[in-house]
């Protein structure tokens, strides 16, 4: 075995022990036995090919339809870009994640070459960490329109494609690694992070209904010439327009521009890599940097909310995520309100069902418990127990659920002028989505381990995911539809007095069986 | 008595930890816990705190059992960690500020400054814990151990990775603290600083106590005029030393 391929077996059965931090076995990790690439592959391959199946197959039913090749270029195209997403994403987590425990720094003094750690880092994530497995959204629909088609060519042009995509990845995964420290201390850059993050959430959906309205164009000069230069879809041009030297010429400039971005990523990374990116970035900042005083205050019962807003506002991930399940509702409301201009009769019982719809937020208040980090075990040192740190970090949604039911209550005294509908928006938004988040997160401190050293990301996923999302769900479904049935009952005011006491319930519920006692406990 | 640790058993997956260890922590005095690696301090501060669950034995700080009362055992409590665990996207600054709010302390602005000026830290309360030295994590902890003016101090190897200033500081805030009849637990490595600063020396050897008293009453009762030998002595480790320095000459 090649001391590349050893490092890459390491590598990646360390960053699997850091984020579990148990010795449990599972079908998928065992930690007395070397890491095995199918079972840390098979099941994603699965749920990759899925999509890749689906997409791929209506692709070329249209294209068996029409005779035009464009639906092919579409699908293929986009499945091509969210390989590059899903590869670019773990490179980047797991990267980060070797930076996080400075697993790089004990190999330095080792005798082996900053290649061959390379070499390491690149291959852990080609065979273990997702970059191999995201293969299977593209392969799949190849597979497909050679058959159908007879194509030999896009076989050749698709492993290009892979291939340029997966350097893509790389690239970005080590970028976004290399350029996070800038980003942590310029509130500017955290918030086009953000913006970036949740459009990158809701791709998928947009792309959904870009993907409904261009599936229907069968011929565009405008689409071919923007798909001829565009990657990826410059490289499937080029298997089913071969003559097109536009295509062929884009390939090339566009496969060596992603080279050169990985080797100038590289160059930026592997400095963090090596010495942890707060030593490696705030060096040469040293005394040029400006302190800005901070005044050390007791903030009471606000304490708790400050440090964790605080900490998820410096996490652009992490705050991405958090927002996304905050703004998750309108999501659902969005293609209601696309399209209908501004007609009261529809926007109003939407606006009342999205008041009682807020308990999405309780589907990400885990964020604000893995936001603890690694110094989780900080809070077993504390005089907090398990209800007072749930109730503490769930205040962290009540700023964020009195401006979000404040838009709401706006929209709502906009559009019937009736001001206690508006005053029941509001109640219902705060009452939802501050009820939900302290019952997940009750239910998440009721389950984390109560020895400090146990506690690691693993643990919050252990707590329940799977109760949690459907009394999530239950909440947002009962919440959205009882605001629905009082509106229609034109006695919408009553809604909260309903809302607060199943909120009530709910919680009393689950705080009863979990006990009044510190983390240890 | 402050900290009573009553025939105090633990295992780890079958490894003894600790084993009948009776003992008590006065106040008023600076308590030095001595052993080698992985004798059972630590784990003897964090059953203290309730931080592990012994396997039997009872623990009692300032009367209170930390097992039944945790919550009222660590407001009297400041507990420094021997590894360093701390919000890295925080500054000290508000790190501090949450300590504050969850002891409800009085007036924590003079307070931290006062402790970030004692350990020469005052520069380094506005940066990101993350950017912070090993040295300087270690302060951060300190002072966040004693913002709350505990009544009790446990500290694990404090004096890890902290420069001869500040570990001078440290050791003088100590004894400052045990005049003032606060109760001082701490554990090190380091016998000549063990030696310097402690009242009272409790040596740990494979998870039972071996020896316990100050350091002359140790020295007269081994006989022996170093403390170093007094240590190796006690855990009889001193056989196991002439036989590794032997094998020493080999190498």
């Amino acid at each position: 075995m090649t001391v590349t391929l050893k490092l890459a077996k390491i590598f990646a059965k360390e960053i699997i022990y850091r984020s579990r931090k148990t010795r449990r076995k599972s079908f998928f990790y065992d930690p007395n036995k070397p890491i095995s690439l199918w079972k840390n592959n098979l099941v994603q391959i699965i749920a990759f090919a899925f999509p890749s199946i689906c997409i791929g197959g209506a692709c070329v039913n249209l294209y068996l339809e029409t005779g035009s090749f464009l639906p092919l270029v579409l699908g293929l195209g986009f499945l091509g870009v969210l390989q590059a997403g899903v590869a670019g994403y773990s490179v980047a987590s797991i990267v980060n994640m070797l930076i996080e425990h400075r697993l790089i720094e004990p190999l330095l003094t080792r005798p082996i070459s900053i290649s061959e750690v390379w070499g390491g880092v690149i291959l852990a994530g080609l065979l273990y960490w997702g970059v191999l497995t995201s293969f299977a959204l593209v392969i799949p629909m190849v597979a497909l329109i050679v058959y159908v088609t007879g194509n030999l060519l896009i076989i050749l042009t698709s492993i290009l494609m892979i291939a340029a995509l997966t350097i893509m990845a790389f690239g970005i995964g080590f970028m976004a690694t290399a350029l996070s420290p800038g980003v942590k201390r310029s509130r500017i850059l955290r918030g086009v992070t953000v913006v970036i993050w949740l459009l990158a959430f809701v791709a998928g959906y947009f792309y959904y209904f870009i993907l409904l309205k261009a599936i229907k164009i069968t011929t565009s000069e405008n689409l071919l010439l923007l798909f001829s230069i565009l990657p990826p879809f410059n490289f499937i041009m080029v298997a089913f327009n071969p003559t097109d030297v536009r295509s062929a010429l884009s390939m090339i400039v566009w496969s060596a521009l992603m080279v050169i971005l990985l080797i100038f990523s590289t160059r930026r990374c592997w400095r963090a890599l090596f010495v942890g990116e707060f030593i490696a970035f705030s060096l040469p900042s040293l005394g040029v940097k400006t302190v800005k005083r901070q005044k050390i205050v007791d903030k009471g019962v606000l304490g708790f909310m400050f440090k964790d807003l605080k900490i998820l506002a410096r996490n652009t991930q992490r705050l991405s995520r958090f927002m996304y399940g905050v703004l998750m509702p309108i999501a659902f409301i969005a293609p209601v309100l696309v399209g209908v201009s501004f007609k009261p009769s529809i926007i109003a019982p939407a606006v009342a069902g999205l008041s009682g719809a807020c308990a999405t937020v309780g589907l990400s208040v885990s964020e604000l418990v893995y936001c603890e980090g690694r110094a989780a075990p900080l809070l077993y040192t504390f005089p907090l127990t398990r209800r007072k740190i749930a109730y503490e970090k769930s205040l962290v949604i009540l700023p964020i659920s009195l401006v979000y039911g404040m838009l709401l209550s706006a929209v709502m005294y906009i559009s019937t002028g009736n001001f206690l509908s508006a005053i029941a928006c509001l109640v219902n938004a705060v009452v939802v989505s501050f009820g939900t988040s302290y019952a997940m997160l009750t239910l998440i401190l009721r389950n984390l381990p109560s020895i400090p050293s146990e506690w690691s990301e693993y643990s919050i996923e252990l707590g329940g995911v799977a109760l949690r999302v459907i009394i999530s769900l239950l909440a947002i479904f009962v919440g959205s539809a009882s605001a629905m049935i009082f509106y229609v009952m034109d006695e919408f005011y009553f809604s909260p007095i309903v809302i607060c006491l199943g909120m009530l319930m709910l919680n009393l519920m689950i705080r009863s069986f979990t006990p009044d006692k510190p983390l240890t406990g | 008595m402050p900290i009573e640790f009553r025939g105090v058993y633990k295992t780890y997956d079958g490894v003894i930890a600790l084993e009948d260890v009776s003992l008590e922590i006065p106040s008023g005095k600076v308590c030095a816990l001595l052993g080698p690696n992985g004798s059972g301090k630590s784990t003897l501060m964090k059953i203290a705190l309730g931080l592990v669950k012994p396997d039997a034995g009872t623990v009692s700080v300032n009367g209170l059992d930390p097992f039944k009362e945790p919550i009222r055992v660590r407001r009297i409590v400041g507990y420094v960690p021997e590894e360093i665990t701390l919000y890295e996207s925080l500054t000290p600054a508000e790190y501090l500020s949450f300590v504050a709010s969850v002891y409800g302390i009085e007036d924590p602005e003079s307070r931290a400054l006062k402790l970030a000026e004692l350990f020469e830290f005052t520069e380094h309360m506005y940066k990101l814990g993350g950017e912070l030295s090993h040295g300087n994590r270690r302060k951060l902890m300190i002072i966040s151990a004693l913002m709350h003016d505990p009544k009790v101090l446990i500290f694990d190897e404090p004096f890890s990775g902290l420069d001869p200033t500040s570990g001078k500081v440290l050791k003088e805030l100590l004894r400052e603290y045990a005049s003032r009849g606060r109760t001082v637990l701490l554990s090190t490595h380091i016998l000549e600083l063990a030696e310097a600063i402690a009242d009272r020396v409790i040596v740990i050897h494979k998870g039972r106590v071996v020896a316990e008293g100050d350091v002359d009453e140790l020295k007269k009762l081994t006989r022996r005029k170093e403390f170093e030998d007094v240590f190796f002595e006690v855990t009889g480790l001193s056989k196991d030393l002439d036989e590794m320095l032997k094998a020493l000459k080999e190498v």
